[in-house]
């Protein structure tokens, strides 16, 4: 019996969709079943992260309407082998296309058959969001260090208590450490203070994100990236490692200090 | 004081509303339901007992009372009381005796407010209390008629409006109205004081911009001393500078 995560945030914009694909590449990596399942009616965009749009034929609302089964929506991602899958949403209909029931059924569905069902949440707290939560074991709440997504993650995080939901856990994405030394951004203390809830982990900003987005090639898949460093380390948190948070300060070697001494330092 | 068609009262099982018996029973009623219209919401879960003085009711007047008060969201109607202080029950419930608890209002004690009582620890405020152990989030609001104690953090963007006092054992920082129906006695303490906007009665006041780093360590109390907002630290123990203040 798998586990239903789903990514949410409240603000748009802080990093659920990239926050889902990475997680759930990392979780495929590990050899875990997985499924992708887009909430984000009419603004799908999960397909793209992973580079797999052109292979849609259907989709969300089509199996919650009956119009096919889940097995001919599901997007086999070809890199994994037969461990990652993604369910795309629609684009041409709405969030009301679908009920809370219609996707509890379905996830419940799915985690039957899989490890872990990831549900990329649309940005509110309308109707998309209380569907992607339906069926929802655990939440991922991803905010930025910046009062507003703080303020957005404290709102999520409260609709989520109130609808019950067993487990919620935040992340932070996008932290600068340098400008959190200086004090220009809010620290992780700062924002755990707040949100009064538990971290699964830090991920810093990182250009390679962009530049993976735009390619359709999740960020764990590169060796060298802090951000897909960080995305590995999460999803090793969520199958249940205890996995310490890295640190975020790049290490100063030797020639560092020099250049610091001399205020070269970057 | 002219005698009010309709006046609230705040009672330990909620709320008690007396309808004037020497007006027409139509005037009473738009009045009544005026008064409902503009409290509306705020009497959140409350148990609704009417007094009609020595007016006795029909059943279709009675019958129109109870269709206007359930109307109001969370009220409900419990029971009618007259003025001699037999209650007829409203529906086939046990009704805790009202006698009892009319008579814990002192008399002369004018609307909503302050049903504050002599006792032999001096004044105390026996207003019905909500507890509430976890945290207040944003967009989260409490409004109550009564005082409010929250076991946990009140987060920016939250709201607690209280007709009594607000306690918060934890950091206070969103928004609190405390003496909402006008009680010029209520106060504000949180174990940390950082709301972005404090009211007390009619008297709005917000945190200084560095409010972050200008709040002290440990709890604080926050009354009104001839129409100002006066915050008290916890170097002193904030019970005893209230006591002090009458």
């Amino acid at each position: 019996m798998g586990e239903v995560i789903v990514v949410t945030s409240g603000k748009g914009g802080v990093g659920k969709t990239t926050t889902a694909a990475n997680i759930g590449t990392a979780l495929a990596l590990m050899e875990r079943r997985v499924v992708l399942l887009d909430a984000d009616i009419g603004l799908r965009n999960l397909d793209v992260v992973m580079g797999l749009e052109n292979r849609i034929v259907y989709d969300l609302v089509d199996v919650v309407t009956g119009v096919c089964r889940v097995k001919q929506a599901m997007i086999k991602d070809k890199r994994f082998n037969e461990s990652l899958f993604l369910l795309p949403a629609a684009q041409t209909k709405d969030k009301t296309a679908v009920t809370p029931e219609q996707m509890k059924k379905l996830t419940t569905e799915l985690k039957e058959e899989y490890d872990y069902v990831i549900v990329d949440c649309p940005a509110g707290i309308e109707q998309g969001f209380k569907n992607a939560i339906a069926g929802a074991d655990r939440a991922v709440v991803v905010t930025t260090p910046e009062v507003s997504a703080v303020r957005d993650a404290d709102r999520i995080i409260g609709l989520l208590e109130a609808s019950e939901m067993p487990e919620v856990q935040l992340m932070i994405n996008r932290i600068r450490p340098k400008m959190v030394k200086r004090g220009d951004m809010m620290d992780i203390d700062d924002i755990i203070d707040i949100l009064a809830v538990d971290l699964i982990g830090v991920v810093p900003e990182d250009d390679k994100i962009v530049v993976s987005t735009n390619r359709g090639e999740p960020t764990v898949l590169d060796a060298n990236s802090k951000a897909g460093q960080a995305y590995r380390n999460i999803a090793r948190r969520i199958t249940g490692e205890q996995v310490p948070l890295m640190p975020l300060e790049e290490e100063v070697g030797f020639m560092g200090r020099v250049k610091q001494l001399f205020g070269f330092g970057r | 004081m002219a005698r009010e068609e309709a006046v609230f009262k705040g009672t330990r099982e909620g709320l008690l509303i007396i309808l004037d018996d020497r007006r027409e029973f139509r005037v009473v009623m738009d009045k009544l339901r005026a008064k409902l219209e503009a409290a509306r919401g705020f009497f959140q879960g409350a148990q609704v007992v009417v007094d009609t003085g020595s007016r006795k009711l029909s059943s279709r007047q009675k019958k129109s009372l109870e269709k206007l008060i359930n109307s109001q969201s969370g009220l409900k109607l419990k029971s009618f009381l007259r003025g001699d202080r037999t209650a007829d029950s409203v529906a086939q419930e046990e009704v805790p005796t009202p006698a009892e608890e009319a008579a814990c209002l002192p008399e002369g004690s004018s609307a909503s407010t302050e049903p504050a009582l002599l006792s032999a620890f001096g004044k105390v405020s026996v207003l019905p209390t909500l507890f509430m152990r976890r945290n207040l989030r944003c967009g989260q609001r409490i409004n109550f008629a009564g005082h409010v104690v929250v076991f946990g953090d009140a987060n920016p963007g939250s709201e607690i409006v209280a007709e009594g006092n607000v306690m918060v054992m934890g950091t206070l920082r969103g928004l609190v109205h405390a003496g909402a129906a006008g009680d010029q006695e209520a106060c504000v303490s949180a174990y940390r004081l950082e709301p972005s906007q404090l009211r007390i009665a009619g008297v709005y006041t917000r945190s200084p911009d560095d409010a972050a780093k200008a709040a002290g360590n440990g709890p604080e109390v926050a009354y009104l001393r001839e129409g100002q907002v006066i915050i008290e630290t916890g170097t002193t123990i904030p019970a005893l500078s209230l006591a002090h203040k009458s």
